[in-house]
């Protein structure tokens, strides 16, 4: 796996070079700015694209801008965002352009998570073949939500499952995970993209849907 | 009303006599001083406006008037207590020459004029009164000794009247003490004349508060806003310093267990505590930097950071914000507007029982309106140490207004309305 890290903290950036190559990645270039990371896109055209939200010369919402412009450009790319913080608004911004057949896949996590290596190739490994990770933390607070749309007529059990979809977890995983059988859990999703109104389709494609849709972007 | 600090001694009649006479007295040699400076200069200015050299000469009069009206404050509230307070304008202009001309705009420098003039016949009366009195109290009493010195052909107002010469002496001495016992009211009525006179010319009390009011204002607003740059300050720093340590060390200590022999379980113990004490000070310093100045609402402004606020609470709530409240505002005004959001949902969340929140935005009339409305048990109010009462106290910083319509068992409203001002 080819990735490109942006980071502006030097400490973070090194320990992030060092955990990727230790998970088997290739670190094509670690960079410290939006510039930066957009010329590094555009010279190595990575797999995966690795960013942090705040970073110079703004310390707002670079990573996430830079994150659009690469989605536009590049939308094949892979794209994980770095964040201090659970806010949903960051979340949703990056997962509005996520939708796309064919797209890159998308992920959205803690900073906590990335200091478990397995952890964090699981879910480079996931956006790289296409699929939308989100932060736990970030789940819980949009499930926490109010709702007033076909979501709200989820079962409980329902409501568990697509969670997990959420995050970015296979049918196997949801199923090891809720103690499911894995055509329960299949009948679950089904029942899930009925209540959303999604056709059959491309099922990896039409769970980015679904996440979507649940995260109201 | 508290004793002014510089008040006369009213216990000591002797140095409220004696300030009385040294304010009387010396009246006339720094009025005459003044008076013929003022007239000459004022003259002198007013004659060669006309060749501009006049405009420096009446500075020059204005700036003499104000230093004896300076010495006249001073001496009538040693004399007879604190006067009003005083305000000269002071310049803003930019350019050196407007801010040297400004002087001539200001209505109390030309009082102060007035004042050098006006107040001469009045000092020459104070003056003139004074000594007459105690000539006469100190001359009558003391006649006795002197009257054999006199000429004899001196013919006294008492041989006109035909009074017999042996009595002569004690009319005298009960005239000097009459006269002596009479000084002390009349210098006070003098001072107090001179004071009147300097209090009406000389202060300009509402001007001065007002000033003071419009000084305290802008200064409140630079200091909040000040607070509210300081506190992204602060939360870009946490950000920046140990936020960045603690996840690098998480990662280190992460790679150490990797790295570990799986026989070690004493070590892998440790690690495993040093991981979640570095957790726990990570989402401790999440949390803080939340409560000094959410990074979401420094980039995305109001309504994203109250949504995500919404999102973090255990009651739901629905957030609901028309188009102009979606703007961004000056930083104090969002940092206000937040916090008593986040208090609101926070108090919702923890007294009202409720099932469920809204929380309302707009902006209308110049003032951003921020209401939460919950279906709790009511009850709320602003009572010491609640939450919402700091909430009101910080509020004030930005002249915003908070109400409580909290009846029992029929849910609170909570209004916050904040003035936006010429910079919202």
């Amino acid at each position: 796996m080819r990735i490109v890290i942006a980071e502006d903290s030097v400490l973070l950036r090194e320990g992030l070079v060092r955990l990727l190559r230790e998970g088997g990645a290739e670190v094509l270039a670690a960079v410290a700015n939006k510039d930066e990371l957009l010329d590094a896109v555009e010279e190595f055209s990575p797999d995966v694209v690795l960013t942090d939200v705040r970073m110079p010369p703004g310390f707002s919402d670079e990573g996430l801008r830079a994150a659009q412009q690469i989605r536009g450009k590049y939308p094949h790319i892979g794209i994980l965002v770095l964040s201090q913080y659970v806010e949903l608004t960051y979340a949703t911004d990056l997962l509005a352009s996520a939708s796309a057949p064919g797209a890159g896949g998308l992920g959205y996590l803690l900073k906590d998570r990335i200091a478990r290596l397995e952890e964090m190739m699981d879910a480079l490994e996931r956006i790289q073949a296409g699929g939308v990770v989100l932060d736990p933390e970030v789940v819980s607070a949009a499930f926490s939500k109010p709702r007033t749309d076909p979501m709200a007529t989820l079962t409980q059990r329902e409501r568990e499952v697509l969670e997990l979809m959420a995050e970015g977890r296979t049918n196997a995983a949801i199923a090891a995970t809720l103690f499911l059988s894995a055509g329960a859990v299949e009948k679950n999703i089904s029942s899930i993209f009925t209540k959303m109104g999604l056709a059959p389709s491309q099922d990896d494609h039409r769970r980015v849907l679904v996440v979507l849709a649940w995260m109201k972007v | 009303m508290t004793q002014p600090a510089s008040a006369p001694a009213r216990n000591v009649p002797g140095r409220r006599l004696g300030r009385d006479l040294a304010y009387n007295l010396s009246a006339f040699f720094t009025g005459t001083i003044a008076f013929t400076l003022a007239v000459t200069l004022f003259s002198l200015g007013i004659a060669t406006v006309i060749i501009y050299i006049g405009i420096f000469i009446l500075l020059g009069a204005l700036f003499t008037a104000t230093f004896f009206a300076g010495a006249e404050r001073r001496i009538a509230t040693w004399a007879t207590g604190q006067l009003p307070p005083t305000y000269y304008r002071r310049s803003t202009a930019d350019s050196t020459m407007r801010r040297m001309l400004d002087p001539l705009r200001d209505g109390q420098r030309w009082k102060d004029l007035i004042h050098a003039v006006v107040s001469f016949p009045v000092r020459v009366l104070a003056f003139s009164v004074t000594i007459s009195w105690i000539a006469a109290a100190l001359g009558g009493i003391t006649q006795w000794i002197w009257e054999r010195y006199l000429p004899e052909s001196n013919v006294s107002l008492l041989d006109i009247l035909r009074v017999d010469p042996a009595y002569h002496v004690w009319i005298q001495i009960g005239l000097g003490l009459a006269f002596l016992f009479t000084l002390p009211p009349i210098s006070r009525g003098l001072a107090l004349l001179q004071r009147a006179l300097a209090v009406g010319l000389l202060t300009n009390e509402r001007q001065a508060m007002r000033e003071e009011a419009d000084r305290l204002t802008n200064s409140r607003s630079s200091v909040i806003a000040a607070e509210a740059d300081t506190l992204r300050k602060i939360e870009r720093d946490i950000h920046d310093g140990p936020q960045q340590r603690m996840v690098r060390m998480n990662m280190d200590l992460e790679a150490a267990k990797r790295r570990l022999d799986p026989q070690d379980s004493a070590t892998k113990e440790l690690l495993d505590s040093a991981l979640e004490q570095s957790r726990g000070a990570l989402a401790e310093l999440r949390a803080l930097s939340r409560g000094i100045a959410p990074p979401v609402l420094v980039d995305r402004g109001l309504v994203p950071a109250l949504e995500a606020s919404a999102a973090r609470s255990p009651i739901p709530v629905i957030v609901e914000a028309t188009e102009p409240a979606h703007g961004r505002f000056a930083v104090a005004i969002e940092q206000a507007a937040y916090f008593a959001g986040v208090e609101s949902l926070t108090n919702a969340a923890k007294h009202s029982r409720a099932t469920g929140c809204r929380l309302l935005l707009d902006v209308a009339d110049g003032h951003l309106a921020l209401q939460v409305r919950d279906d709790g048990v009511g009850g709320a109010h602003l009572g010491k140490g609640t939450g919402l009462a700091g909430l009101a106290d910080r509020l004030a910083g930005v002249d915003g207004t908070l109400t409580v319509d909290s009846p029992e068992n029929a849910g609170t409203v909570i209004s916050v309305s904040i003035p936006l001002g010429t910079d919202g």
